[in-house]
């Protein structure tokens, strides 16, 4: 989907979020992922923005939760107002003007004799109930903290699982689904690379991480990165235009490198250009046609 | 999948838009933003965490005119990593009928009174227990014809022509979504759209949940439990279509607890990610009357 649509589109959109909100009638917070890393026994401040973007004014109650790992897509779990989610210091309440952009401090006090580690913190930005009837729509949004609280904290990668989606491809391309379990007492953000090798040595090399997804301790992550073009075409034209655009052929190995995870892991594909083959096949038939015939010619004469 | 020349394009594109400071990363660390022009920091961190540092940042603050308005200065890039969303019901009026549907994003209607470029609004088919909904944003209105950016939703399953008993476009443009007078003979629905914006390279997910139950003071309608809202049954749930939906096209109730209704792995489309809740109400004889009603939040948080 996210490949379909022009970025164009989507700056566009954001810049309507940002510049015309009355327009768009959103409400707005950022950046949605906050990384704040501290000594235990210290604090700091950062800020969030947060608009209003309705046509009137808006008030917004803070509140915050802890969460832990949902599955592994990166979904939080939130558990209520416990352990770091006591750490934030905020206002109960802001009240937005209309299109109302406000940069919002958020005060973090991490407390004497916490441990080393990751804690993750959801600080919410809810629309204000009120006592109509019917069904009231409340909007909410949750921006992650990731607090680090520095010392001997680690970030130990296990079972890490590294496949292609594709075993056969007809361009140089392939997407990979990869695994990764973090048993530290931190989060952790996998790095590395994915080299992929023909034959004659490595012809590419792609980053493993792109995303920057994060994988909580004692959690598992999934998530799939790719590289070449692997949009489905619509008929035979732009099937040839894509092979021809990544044109291979043959066994390819991709290695998948990942710091702080000594063993690469190896997996395979092979490229088969399909329609190339083809049409390369239909000009030798033609070409030994024509040559057949022409000896044929030849005889008769 | 995406090619990663595209995904690389449009990161950039969104911190070029977002950020003044380009975000640096290397294998060891990351800066989300760095601002140095005069003096003072906020904070910082060690190596394998996240520096925001800034010094300076003389002219901050929002400006406006009649045409634009401009948030500027101190660490802008708070939007670097935004979320925004909106939550509309649909509006009591207009509700025109609907008679072609282009299968893309034209739709013929019996008038355009009350819509405007821009509405968000939502297609709907045979309105009732088992109808079929689809979001989009006008773009254009020519006669009858109403041209929205992309439908989303029930788009394959929707006529071409007009086939339901009851078809009707509907303006959503409403916090609240009235649901009127309900008797164990006939049942309620309604529409709620939302639309997610975000440029978060992992995603979001949404989740929905109620204060309580449908409730009118001591008395609460239950929660939908068997997938379906019957005509007669005491309940209460709604159902949902669009990209990344969970659990489509089956009814589901709102409960205090924290349901995933959408999720995407990857920051969307220019447009958004749409969703249509098709909200459905049925009392039984036995309901007791009153005015019922219940919060219900929509909470949007980034996937990580």
């Amino acid at each position: 989907m996210f490949c379909s649509r022009s970025f164009i589109g989507l700056l566009t959109a954001l810049m309507a979020v940002l510049l015309f909100p009355s327009e768009v009638r959103a409400l707005t917070a950022g950046p949605a992922l906050v990384d704040i890393a501290l000594e235990a026994n210290s604090a700091t401040t950062v800020q969030i923005m947060v608009g209003n973007n309705a046509a009137m004014y808006q008030t917004f109650d803070l509140a915050t939760e802890s969460f832990i790992s949902s599955g592994e897509q990166g979904q939080p779990q939130f558990i209520g107002k416990e352990g770091a989610a006591e750490w934030f210091i905020t206002d109960a309440s802001i009240t937005l003007q209309p299109g109302e952009n406000r940069r919002l401090p958020v005060s973090v006090r991490v407390p004497e004799n916490v441990a080393p580690g990751s804690y993750h913190v959801a600080l919410f930005v809810s629309e204000r109930a009120s006592a109509e009837s019917g069904v009231t729509n409340r909007q909410r949004i949750g921006v992650l903290f990731f607090i680090n609280v520095l010392g001997d904290s680690r970030v130990e990668w296990t079972n890490v699982s590294f496949t292609p989606v594709f075993s056969t491809v007809s361009t140089l391309g392939n997407a990979f689904d990869i695994r990764v379990e973090n048993q530290g007492t931190a989060f952790g953000s996998p790095s590395g690379t994915v080299e992929v090798h023909s034959v004659f040595g490595v012809t590419k090399t792609v980053p493993l991480n792109p995303q920057a997804v994060r994988i909580l301790p004692k959690s598992a992550r999934s998530y799939t990165i790719g590289f070449g073009d692997l949009r489905p075409t619509k008929n035979i034209i732009e099937q040839l235009k894509q092979e021809w655009s990544g044109l291979a052929i043959g066994p390819y190995k991709a290695v998948m490198r990942l710091e702080g995870y000594d063993k690469p892991i190896e997996a395979s594909f092979t490229v088969v250009p399909k329609v190339t083959l083809v049409l390369v096949g239909i000009v030798l038939s033609v070409l030994l046609l024509m040559g057949w015939w022409t000896k044929r010619l030849q005889r008769a004469v | 999948m995406c090619s990663l020349r595209t995904l690389f394009s449009v990161v950039m594109s969104l911190l070029l838009v977002a950020s003044p400071a380009m975000a640096m990363t290397s294998t060891n660390f990351q800066i989300n933003w760095d601002t140095v022009s005069a003096g003072g920091a906020d904070f910082g961190t060690s190596a394998n965490f996240v520096t925001h540092d800034t010094i300076g940042g003389e002219a901050a603050g929002q400006g406006s005119s009649a045409n634009y308005r401009l948030s500027a200065g101190y660490r802008l890039p708070e939007t670097a990593n935004l979320l925004g969303y909106e939550v509309r019901a649909n509006a009591a009026s207009p509700t025109p009928t609907w008679t072609v549907f282009d299968g893309v994003d034209e739709v013929t209607v019996s008038s355009v009174a009350g819509f405007a470029i821009g509405d968000l609004i939502a297609m709907v088919e045979n309105v009732g227990l088992t109808q079929e909904v689809a979001v989009g944003r006008i773009t254009a209105i020519n006669a009858l014809v109403i041209t929205v950016d992309d439908f989303q939703g029930d788009t394959a399953g929707i006529s071409l022509i007009a086939a339901g008993g009851d078809d009707r476009v509907y303006r959503l443009s409403s916090a609240t979504l009235a649901l009127g007078n309900v008797s164990g003979a006939t049942v309620a629905t309604g529409i709620v759209g939302t639309n997610v914006i975000t440029s978060v390279p992992t995603g979001y997910s949404l989740y929905v949940h109620g204060n309580h139950l449908m409730q009118s003071g001591l008395n609460t309608i239950p929660e939908v439990l068997d997938g379906s809202v019957t005509l007669g049954s005491e309940e209460f749930g709604a159902s949902i279509t669009g990209p990344g939906a969970v659990n489509p096209g089956t009814d589901l109730g709102v409960t205090t607890t924290m349901r995933l209704v959408q999720t995407n792995g990857a920051a969307t489309g220019g447009i958004g990610d749409r969703l249509g809740f098709s909200y459905k109400l049925s009392v039984a004889t036995s309901t007791a009357s009153g005015a019922y009603s219940q919060d219900t939040y929509y909470t949007l948080v980034a996937n990580y």
